[in-house]
């Protein structure tokens, strides 16, 4: 690749990190930054939106954790006239989702710098804090260590999508000492543009690097196909899939979290409250006894039928289960099907129209 | 709209019946087909209720999903060959549904042969017939499906 | 509305139905009269027709979504509240004045009410007669008393008047008494109509009256008609290919083209147009069940943008194109199959067995109009003087009513009045006309004379288009006239090099704006527009004067001092350009010109040769009689396969064509003085129009309609009419005709905002609406637009035709019926 620069790290790669995007707010390339900072009160690194240059240069763009998807967050500040234009700092994942979101006209690319980096993959919540507490300096320890890398959430270790696609700015933290040194590519003419005032110097990637990510690869290649297996063994039968949602509270949490579910108002949250009492004795009636909240097995599936072909793997919607149902192994899966009939990829390109509206003339089949 | 009296006719009420098969076809061709099939005497199983959409274009997933939810244990959607949809497309769009459906049919254990797709012109009675009394058979084989006794979350 | 004009259509196929449907739905009322009892004529045995190999025959409904109108399937019924249909009635004369026509029908024979009879086919077990069964007259026999078309119940019988006896037997035995003489029968007078439209289409060639190559004698030996019904599931054999005459299977089968039509000794100098595609289509459908297909032609003719596709993918599919006339069809003793003989080239015998032997039967040459259609205020659709395909019989019968209500126009409904179907959507009483040629300006014209406002643009700075320098007297005049009367029409506003640049706003309050002229910019309000853009010939790149543009000769072609023109040898090439990727299409007009240009030179001078390599002559109906002509006058004419065009070369004394003999095989070279190229058409300014008013167009940059057969002047925009060969390549006279179609479908729609239009089956909610945009993309009507105001996507109420795919799309039903919760749509219990 010709587009890639190495910049040296001085011992912390977040920084140098921050000292990128506090240069594309002083040379007025953006107005702001979005990306993950702890604030004040908060113990989490959660997306916000910096706009001063003091604040940008204290944030945590490398932070393995993602309290809620920032995908959502980028779409909505993008929605922006001009004038805004933003530096957005995203997981793949997230990107991706972006990037499904201004399909279905969510978002508006051409008000972002879309940045993002090399995922070894997120902690959980908890599980960050739980490890901060040991590793103070945990958003530089996790790229050093491999033993930190394999606590991150399981959606994340049988992740396969990890280098991100539809990028302006990339940060490389692969096969790199990042001690030492961290790697910029840059993709598209945007990314072109930005190399050119920010004076990247085009250099040469190195072997290590290249081996670092086909080891990585094949890893994840391996854990995903087990987790397909496990999660089509497990519960695609009528009763593996009751026995799998048998505890869902109701709460949709998982839809709130999906961020490329786009609905103003879920369908299947107006449906589960909607029925009246009579409806509910009806329904019980038939079988003897009715679960309530009800028709949780139609909200699943539901969301399954309009969202697998766009789910880009996040796991948010396992992350925030109250009833740690594996919503991300199901929603992943069946994904992953339903893209290969469909023929689909979500967030490569928002060039690549959605596949419901998308249909052959074609006369036979 | 005639639809919605049809679609409140419950699947799973009781028919007597060894199974219950839901066909939802369009109004232009494949009910013309039925009609057809009705006048010419050529029987299709009891077992299959029609219910009449416009367009297939117009079915949501939704409906399939509630379908086998409430107990049926195949559906058929019949509608106008490809290129004949009275709406242009309405068909083409329900087969890319559909395709992008079959995954998640699957998730839920509904093997892929419980739903089916098909093209039946207004004249094609007898495929009618054909294809009704195969998927009725196919359906048989596989057994009434699980979620019609399950008392579902 | 306006109810003061009563027409009368005359036959209820598919043109019957098309002309009542526009009177109707343009506010008139109208009475359908129909021979037999089911409408629906010859469509009611065709339940597959080309190109798409399906059916459709629902599209040609108003898709008013009201409730007043039929809304499915037209083989199960048909209805309209302004139609009153009179089946079995036969109209004998017609008398009077346009205006006040009286005329003379038959109600005929006996006649089963359908609601009373139970289908218990008691009658046709008594009837004595024996008849071909009417709607394929080569497979058999059956009693006068039949049932009424393929589709309808069995309580649905007709009594062929013709074949009865009137012996009364079946009144006996019928256990309802639903049998009876039907009322009124016999002559009967109907007075006071204002219009009358003959559409009852024309008869066709009988081989077996004519011995035609032994039809007749030959079981197996069938017409394309017949065909129809042995291929149709609801045939005699259920859709399974079989022999007549043993129902043995059929394993390959034959079409022998042109049974009746280009037939000298028949009288037949013409061609029936659309027997090579009826015929292509049938091989298909063969082909689909595993037959071998083979077809004996002259020319396979495939005018005009979609056709030549079709012969493509026929061959494909491997179906046999033999270029021949077979001289006889014999059985051999012991045999079950027919064997064709047939001379592919001269001296060259060959001979091969067929199961089955299909004439491909167009109109017989003795057909001939009632006399009664000359009369003045009687309008004759041209699908009832020639064949025509569907399309084709549609355009004309729109066309057919729009003159007969321009006939009489001062008490026409008028346009305007209470446009309104609530304050807001309003249809504007006005129609943009894009295009100048005849089409153009027979479309301004019809509607002007109808008395609805017209704006005519026009690129150029005059009117009438290539047309205007036609080689045909009678073309250049009917175009000149119709540009004066467009010019001097009140109604007509006319733009010359005017340039359109948008089209906005909801249909039939469309905002077109353009520059005139002068440069200044015009906003033009209007409620319809119709694209009626044209062609331009394909540029011919040389430099060399002796080689010509075929569109461009005629001018050449008078001046005495062109070259090669006192004597010497022509040559033309026909499909040079066209035919093949990337104009794989044919141009319709290239041929006929030709052949007037050849008998031209011919007889400018005598003593000149004129060659003419071509692919197929491609000129239908009484065209044909210039092909014959052609031929006498001794043009040569050389056919050449696609594979192997002749090719030439500019010399200093003559142009050097070469191409190869088909019958030697050999090669062949020939000196002209003048080389002539007809290199075909490009539709240039179509595809811009496309995008301005948001419509499709084809892969080659034709305008396309929402559906080539059924709706071939719509777009899939509500409000938006295409016709002229910006759509398809067509004659100037043909390109008159669509216009005034396209005027009165425009009409139609027009109509629309005086009637009270109950407004969308779908509605938006509003807050729950997040503009995703995917009803918009899958709305096949673009019926769907964001709206400002409420920063939701909204219905255009007029244009909607209520098939649900937005709400189907719509993830979380913002989208939905309007008279229906989506919870509701659930409830199954
Ligand atoms: S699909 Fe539904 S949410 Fe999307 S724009 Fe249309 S109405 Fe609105
Ligand atoms: S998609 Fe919706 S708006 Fe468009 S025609 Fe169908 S029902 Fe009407
Ligand atoms: S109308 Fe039959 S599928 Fe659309």
């Amino acid at each position: 690749m010709h587009n890639f620069t190495l910049i040296k790290t001085k011992g912390d790669p977040g920084r140098t990190v921050n000292s990128l995007l506090a240069g594309l707010v002083e040379k007025e390339l953006v107005q702001g930054v979005l990306t993950l900072a702890v604030g004040p009160f908060s113990s989490l690194p959660m997306p916000s939106l910096l706009c001063s240059i003091e604040q940008i240069k204290n944030s945590s763009p490398l932070a393995p954790a993602a309290g809620v998807s920032a995908a959502v967050h980028a779409a909505r500040i993008s929605r922006g006239p001009e004038k805004f234009r933003t530096a957005a700092v995203l997981r793949p994942c997230e990107l991706r989702a972006l990037v499904e979101l201004a399909k279905l006209n969510q978002a508006r690319l051409e008000n972002l710098v879309l940045i993002s980096m090399e995922c070894p993959g997120r902690l959980e919540n908890r599980r960050y804090l739980e490890l901060r507490s040991e590793h103070p300096d945990l958003d530089v320890d996790y790229y050093l260590h491999p033993d930190l890398q394999a606590e991150a959430s399981g959606t994340c270790l049988s992740c396969t999508d990890f280098i991100p696609e539809y990028v302006h700015l990339g940060i490389c933290l692969l096969g790199l000492d990042l001690k030492q040194e961290i790697g910029i590519s840059w993709h598209q003419e945007q990314g072109e543009e930005l190399a050119r005032v920010m004076e990247f110097v085009s250099g040469q990637e190195s072997d290590s690097r290249r081996q670092a990510i086909k080891e990585l690869e094949a890893a994840r290649k391996n854990a995903w196909l087990n987790l397909q297996e496990k999660t089509a063994q497990e519960i695609s039968t009528p009763e593996g899939l009751q026995k799998a949602i048998g505890d869902c509270l109701g709460c949709f949490n998982c839809q709130r979290a999906c961020p490329v579910c786009f609905c103003r108002d879920c369908v299947s949250s107006r449906e589960a409250f909607e029925q009246d009492p009579e409806e509910l004795y009806d329904r019980g009636a038939r079988k003897g006894s009715l679960r309530l909240p009800t028709d949780l097995t139609m909200f699943h599936l539901t969301r399954l039928a309009h969202m697998a072909h766009a789910c880009v793997g996040c796991g948010q919607c396992s992350s925030v289960c109250p009833s740690r149902i594996p919503l991300a192994d199901i929603f992943r899966t069946t994904g992953a099907s339903t893209q290969e009939e469909l023929g689909y990829r979500p967030g490569r390109s928002p060039d690549e129209p959605v596949p419901l509206v998308r249909f052959s003339e074609e006369k036979d089949t | 709209m005639n639809t919605q009296d049809n679609l409140k006719r419950h699947p799973g009420e009781e028919t007597g019946q060894d199974l219950n098969v839901l066909a939802l076809v369009c109004n232009w061709c494949t009910y013309t087909a039925a009609d057809l099939a009705g006048v010419t005497r050529l029987k299709y199983p009891t077992q299959v209720k029609l219910i009449r959409f416009m367009c297939t274009g117009m079915i949501d997933v939704r409906y399939i999903l509630r379908c086998f939810l409430e107990g049926a244990d195949g559906v058929f959607i019949g509608g106008c060959h490809p290129g004949d949809c009275h709406y242009l497309s309405g068909n083409l769009k329900a087969r890319v549904r559909i395709k992008g459906l079959r995954p998640v049919l699957e998730m839920a254990g509904i093997p892929e042969q419980r739903l089916r797709l098909s093209w039946i012109g207004a004249s094609e009675g007898k495929k009618l017939q054909e294809e009704l009394t195969g998927f009725t058979s196919e359906v048989r084989k596989l057994g009434p499906a699980s979620f019609r006794q399950m008392h579902l979350v | 509305m306006n109810q003061n004009v009563r027409a009368l259509v005359i036959g209820a196929g598919i043109s019957g139905i098309r002309a009542a449907l526009d009177l109707a739905e343009a506010g008139h009322s109208v009475l359908l009269t129909e021979k037999a009892l089911a409408p629906g004529g010859l469509l009611l045995s065709l339940d597959r027709q080309f190109p798409d190999n399906h059916c459709g025959l629902c599209r040609i409904l108003p898709g008013d979504i009201t409730g007043r109108v039929w809304n499915a399937c037209m083989r199960r019924g048909f209805g309209h509240p302004d139609i009153e249909y009179l089946p079995g009635v036969e109209v004998l004369d017609i008398q009077g004045t346009p205006g006040n026509l009286s005329a003379l029908m038959n109600r005929r024979g006996l006649k089963v009410d359908p609601q009373k009879c139970t289908g218990c086919l008691e009658c046709l077990k008594v009837c004595p007669v024996s008849q071909p069964y009417p709607l394929a007259p080569g497979l058999g026999q059956c009693k006068a008393v039949h049932p009424s078309a393929p589709h309808k119940p069995d309580n649905w019988l007709s009594i062929n008047p013709d074949a009865c006896t009137l012996c009364g037997k079946c009144m006996e035995v019928c256990p309802t008494g639903a049998i009876h003489a039907a009322e009124g029968n016999g002559p009967e007078s109907m007075d006071k109509l204002s219009l009358a439209v003959l559409a009852t289409g024309v008869e066709y060639f009988d081989p077996q009256l004519h011995n035609h190559l032994g039809c007749g004698h030959w079981p197996d030996a069938i017409t394309s008609l017949d065909f129809e019904r042995l291929i149709s599931g609801v045939g005699p054999t259920r859709g399974v290919l079989r022999r007549p005459s043993d129902l043995g299977k059929v394993r390959k089968a034959a079409w022998i083209q042109c049974a009746g039509s280009r037939n000298l000794k028949l009288n037949a100098d013409h061609c029936s147009g659309i027997c090579c595609m009826i015929a292509l289509k049938q091989a298909l459908l063969a082909r689909e069940k595993g037959m071998q297909c083979a077809l004996f032609y002259m020319d396979l003719r495939t005018p005009g943008r979609n056709w030549q596709k079709y012969l493509n993918q026929a061959q494909q599919k491997g179906i046999r194109l033999i270029r021949c006339r077979p001289h006889s069809i014999v059985r051999d003793p012991g045999e079950d199959s027919l064997r064709i003989a047939y001379a592919p080239a001269p001296g060259e015998q060959r001979d091969e067995n067929f199961d089955l032997i299909v004439f491909s039967v167009g109109r017989d040459p003795g057909y001939k109009l009632p006399a009664w259609a000359g009369q003045e205020g009687v309008i004759v659709t041209k699908g009832s003087e020639r064949v025509l395909d569907i399309a084709g019989s549609l355009i004309a019968a729109s066309a057919a009513a729009g003159r007969a209500l321009r006939s009489f126009s001062d008490s026409c409904a008028q346009p305007g009045g209470e446009a309104y179907v609530s304050e807001h959507e309003h249809i504007h009483p006005s129609v943009l006309v894009v295009g100048g040629g005849p089409a153009g300006l027979s479309a301004a014209l019809s509607l002007a004379e109808q008395k609805t406002q017209v704006v005519l643009v026009e690129k150029k700075d005059h009117l009438g288009g290539h047309a205007i320098k036609s080689m045909v007297p009678e073309v250049r005049e009917q175009v000149l006239e119709l540009r004066d009367k467009v010019q001097k029409h009140p109604e007509i506003e006319v733009l010359n090099e005017a340039r359109l640049q948008s089209c906005t706003g909801p249909a039939g309050r469309f905002v077109a704006r353009l520059l005139d002229a002068r440069g200044h910019k015009r906003e033009v309000k209007h409620g319809a527009a119709i694209l009626a853009c044209g062609t331009n010939p394909s540029r011919v790149e040389t430099e060399d004067p002796r080689i010509i543009n075929v569109f461009d000769l005629p001018e050449k072609l008078l001046s005495p001092d062109a070259p090669g023109n006192s004597s010497g040898r022509t040559v033309f090439i026909l499909c040079s350009g066209t035919r093949r990727e990337p104009a794989d299409y044919c141009s319709k007009v290239c041929c006929q010109l030709a052949l007037r240009q050849a008998i031209e030179i011919r007889r400018l001078n005598p003593e000149s040769e004129v060659t003419i390599f071509y692919r197929d002559i491609i000129v239908q109906g009484d065209d044909e009689q210039l092909y014959t002509r052609a031929r006498s006058d001794g043009v040569c004419f050389i056919p050449y396969l696609p594979e192997k065009p002749p090719v030439f070369q500019a010399g200093e004394k003559s142009v050097t064509v070469q191409g190869v003999d088909p019958y030697l095989k050999e090669d062949l070279q020939i000196e002209a003085d003048r080389l002539i190229l007809a290199s075909g058409v490009i539709p240039e300014s179509a595809s811009d129009l496309a995008r301005i008013f948001d419509i499709q167009s084809t892969e080659h940059g034709f305008l396309k309609e929402a559906d080539v057969k059924y709706r071939p002047l719509d777009s899939v925009r509500a409000g938006i009419f295409v016709c002229g060969s910006g759509r398809n390549p067509v004659l100037a006279g043909e390109a008159v005709l669509e216009g005034e179609a396209a005027a009165q479908t425009a009409l139609s729609w027009l109509a629309r905002g005086r009637r009270n239009w109950p407004g969308s089956f779908v509605r938006v909610k509003t807050a729950l609406c997040s503009l995703c945009a995917m009803c918009l993309q899958a709305c096949p009507f673009k019926a769907r637009y964001p709206d400002e105001h409420t920063g939701a996507m909204a219905v255009d109420a007029l244009a909607c035709q209520g098939c649900g795919a937005c709400i189907a799309v719509c993830p979380n039903k913002a989208s939905a019926w309007a008279g229906q919760e989506e919870e509701e749509m659930h409830e199954l219990e």
